[in-house]
């Protein structure tokens, strides 16, 4: 089932790398009729077990880096960098469900998971966040089999206020060679504030 | 303040087609205690009326904030928090209590005063601001990016 194909996703994707369009589609607000939403594209990777980046590069420039401790968010317009103990600030988040749990059980310590039926020629499961007071309602991954290999095409999170982020992948590297802890190593830009809470 | 007998959803007629903003704001409380804070947002009304929704890079709420003469509400799916101002609102949400009054001017290029604050308007036709608390301590850093 897909929950099988999560788990070798999960084992033999060690890292990965691909380009990713978001789109992000918020409720009509009250009396509105017109649903908001916005794209942004970049470029996602990450190493298990505890390093991931999006290199958000359209409408503007935005850095997420996990680099094993700390998770740091540069935003280059306000020119300030955010940096968050990494433990505290990926929980429930959907970046931690594909990058970094090491195997189905790890992941369910935190989802409830489900399996889904196939569509959009991927495989697909549904993971709830177990902590309650997630603001995230839940996410559902689609894997692409290829042959023996495993990859993410799509990562659909659902939030609690009706907001629905679809992130498609595209041109997935599995377990690249030139890719290691070295490149998840953030550096602060010159000139730019970093507050560590 | 009391929690409304009406629900929070229900909306005036003039508050249905309002101003409305949509960029990234990052908040940086100096002193001892520092915090930072930087989200995507989407402002609507004015500071009678209005909303301001916070959301992560990846798209997802951070909080959805409310207020009316009435109420100020802070939500995020789960869990809704009531506050007896808009300055105690916005202190919770962003770490800072922040002139949401002065604030609308500011977007509309208008050089509003403010007690304590100094705003720098001089790339708002690009679409960004920024504005510095300087009284009471703990110092504090406003910053806006419009999307264009």
């Amino acid at each position: 089932s897909s929950l099988d194909t999560l788990e070798s996703f999960l084992k033999s994707t060690k890292s990965g790398r691909a380009d990713f369009t978001q789109v992000v589609t918020s409720p009509a607000k009250a009396g509105q009729t017109t649903v908001r939403s916005k794209t942004s594209t970049g470029q996602f990777s990450f190493v298990r077990p505890t390093r991931f980046r999006f290199d958000y590069v359209k409408p503007f420039p935005q850095v997420i880096v996990a680099d094993g401790q700390t998770l740091w968010l540069y935003d280059a317009d306000l020119e300030q960098v955010t940096a968050r103990k990494q433990t505290q600030a990926l929980g429930s988040t959907p970046a931690a469900l594909v990058a970094t749990a090491a195997d189905l059980s790890a992941l369910q310590k935190e989802f409830t998971l489900d399996a889904q039926p196939d569509a959009d020629g991927l495989q697909w499961v549904q993971a709830t966040p177990k902590n309650r007071e997630s603001t995230i309602q839940s996410v559902r991954m689609g894997l692409r089999v290829d042959g023996v290999q495993v990859s993410l095409g799509k990562l659909e999170i659902f939030d609690a206020m009706g907001q629905r982020s679809v992130l498609s992948f595209e041109r997935f590297e599995v377990n690249p060679a030139n890719l290691g802890a070295a490149q998840f190593n953030f550096v602060t830009p010159k000139g730019v504030s970093v507050i560590r809470p | 303040c009391t929690t409304p007998s009406r629900t929070a959803k229900a909306l005036s007629a003039e508050q249905v087609s309002q101003p409305e903003w949509q960029g990234r704001i990052s908040v940086e409380v100096n002193g001892e205690a520092p915090s930072s804070m930087s989200a995507s947002f989407l402002l609507r009304g004015d500071a009678k009326n209005g909303e301001l929704d916070l959301y992560s890079p990846l798209g997802t709420t951070l909080g959805a904030l409310q207020w009316t003469p009435q109420f100020a509400q802070l939500s995020d799916g789960s869990k809704h928090q009531y506050f007896s101002s808009l300055e105690e609102l916005t202190e919770k949400a962003t770490g800072a209590a922040l002139p949401i009054d002065a604030i609308f001017g500011w977007l509309q290029g208008r050089d509003v005063s403010t007690t304590g604050w100094t705003a720098d308007l001089s790339a708002i036709s690009q679409g960004s601001l920024s504005a510095r608390r300087t009284t009471p301590s703990p110092e504090v850093t406003l910053r806006i990016k419009l999307d264009q």
